[in-house]
């Protein structure tokens, strides 16, 4: 991007302002929902709401989105990105792959798949979907780790879901759609280290409210278009699994993500593991 | 630490190839499927599954357990699913604002047995196939080699990393770290003295596995290859014909009647 097309660093304070705030909302709504209807929150939950409402809309969305995520997510697989000059080699394709990009990708599914299971025992709708303080993890994976990174919070999310009980047609919108939580801020943020204003402003943008977005319109419109095989209803698609995958990503990722980076990138560099460093050294 | 979850035993199950295994865990999910608003006519599933985890030398014992376990589940899917068909059915109970509903009882453990049942296959594929060829198998589907190489190496190190997030989420509770006090806010931010640690390790033992992957040679063709690979014989053929038989008739049961 060039110097005075930069944004400035009142409108990074400005996405992390609307970040929080879209926390404290969430929370906030949600309390008022459960002391409302006690019996089924969801159905006074303003974020159902807004998801339900805009059914139409969101299939047509969601489809572009489904179609953009999974085309982003296989050519990044054989080695390409999509650039302001047209495709790219990224050289972190899987054929590409060395060792110990094997070895990133094996250790962020087993950290994440491993965290998944021991931190998240509280279900919300039996087969689909549950709290997970643990995907804070998932972005900084993308971040620092590259697509290896991004690979292990899909795999790993995928193991999570089969020793989990969650294993289904949903998951193969799981996958991909945990992927595209860790690829969004890789592709987007621009600084990785969480030590400036541009940093965390951009991965408040990409990481927390853009990911957010993104993996609940993409997860639930496979399972709208699945629904046949899935078996779940409407109002549970948009009106419950979607405001969990937004809430839930949304909190976790604005509380956790920009603590766990701050302590982590200097431990990651220090190591010779951060993706630009090995892009650069191969 | 890069066994997993797998068992050695001379079983049956671990006789089989890993396709026919991995066919039959995808047979059980797919009838779980089709029988998931009827939990009668999931029920045969579910006593093969468990039939599945003695034969495959696991015990009934562990079956029991993990079952245990999962009556967890029973109560949550009996708590949201027979809720949502109060209104289908004949009022069987009546707690509060909740009813439960010969129709809602049916679907609840329906939903119940398509969480537990594919867990239990896929516990019997992992235990009784050895990690080596469940790569093989992987590879034969189409997964690219060192894709299949880190799914296989994360199933491995899951039981070590669960146990590890445990271990660290109790020394941080004796340092006096209470996770279940305080707001949403303030509860999730405690997650830091938890994941940090997790991390650390994770970036300690990149070169390490990296430099055993090394020596193994990953990577350095296209296709990895194999000294022991399964072979298809008559015992695989008249186990797929026979469990895609059960569950067909099992499928149609559920989707057509």
């Amino acid at each position: 991007m060039p110097e005075e097309a930069k944004p400035g660093k009142a409108v990074h304070v400005v996405a992390v302002v609307v970040g929080l705030a879209l926390v404290v909302a969430v929370v906030w709504l949600f309390a008022q929902a459960l002391a409302a209807s006690p019996e089924n929150p969801w159905a006074a939950f303003p974020i159902s709401q807004i998801f339900l409402g805009a059914r139409d809309a969101m299939l047509v969305i969601g489809g572009l989105v489904w179609i953009l995520g999974t085309a982003a997510f296989l050519l990044e697989l054989a080695g390409y990105t999509v650039t302001r000059e047209g495709l790219r080699k990224t050289g972190m394709g899987i054929a590409s792959w060395g060792v110990v990009d094997v070895a990133l990708t094996a250790l962020s599914a087993a950290v994440y798949g491993g965290l998944l299971f021991a931190t998240a025992p509280i279900v919300l709708v039996p087969g689909f979907t549950w709290l997970r303080p643990a995907n804070a993890l998932a972005p900084l994976f993308g971040m620092f780790f590259g697509i290896p990174g991004c690979l292990g919070a899909a795999i790993g999310n995928l193991i999570a879901d089969i020793l989990g009980g969650f294993f289904g047609v949903g998951s193969i919108g799981g996958f991909v759609g945990n992927f595209l939580i860790a690829y969004l801020p890789y592709k987007f943020v621009k600084d990785h280290s969480f030590t400036t204003a541009s940093s965390i402003g951009e991965f408040y943008v990409w990481g927390v409210i853009g990911q957010a977005i993104v993996s609940a319109v993409y997860i639930c419109w496979w399972l709208d278009v699945m629904q046949a095989f899935v078996g779940l209803p409407i109002f549970v698609i948009w009106g419950v699994i979607a405001p969990i995958i937004f809430s839930n990503n949304v909190v976790v990722t604005a509380i956790l993500s920009p603590i766990l980076g701050r302590a982590l990138f200097p431990l990651i560099s220090a190591r010779g593991l951060y993706w630009k460093q090995r892009i650069r050294a191969g | 630490m890069l066994a997993g979850i797998y068992v050695e035993r001379d079983s049956f199950f671990h006789k089989l190839d890993p396709r026919a295994k991995l066919a039959w865990a995808l047979m059980v999910l797919a009838a779980s499927m089709a029988t998931q608003f009827n939990g009668l006519k999931s029920l045969p599933v579910f006593a093969s599954v468990v039939i599945a985890l003695a034969v495959s030398g696991m015990g009934a014992g562990l079956a029991a357990l993990i079952i245990f376990n999962a009556s967890v589940f029973l109560l949550v899917t009996t708590l949201v699913w027979a809720s949502m068909y109060a209104l289908e059915g004949t009022p069987v109970l009546k707690l509060g604002w909740l009813v439960l509903t010969d129709v809602g009882l049916l679907v609840a453990l329906g939903k119940f047995f398509l969480i537990i049942n594919p867990v239990l296959a896929f516990v019997v594929f992992f235990a009784s196939t050895k990690p080596y060829h469940v790569s093989w198998t992987l590879e034969r589907l189409g997964v690219p080699s060192k894709l299949a190489t880190a799914f296989v190496i994360a199933i491995c190190l899951l039981p070590s990393m669960v146990r590890t997030a445990r271990d660290v989420i109790d020394v941080q509770r004796a340092r006096g770290l209470a996770l279940d006090k305080g707001s949403i806010i303030e509860r999730l931010s405690k997650y830091a003295p938890i994941l940090i640690p997790l991390m650390a390790r994770l970036i300690g033992d990149v070169w390490d596995l990296g430099m055993v992957l090394a020596s193994r040679g990953v990577g350095y063709a296209k296709r990895r290859t194999y000294v022991f690979e399964p072979a298809w014989g008559l015992r695989d053929t008249a186990f797929s014909a026979l469990t895609l038989a059960f569950y067909g008739v099992i499928a149609a049961w559920g989707l057509l009647l």
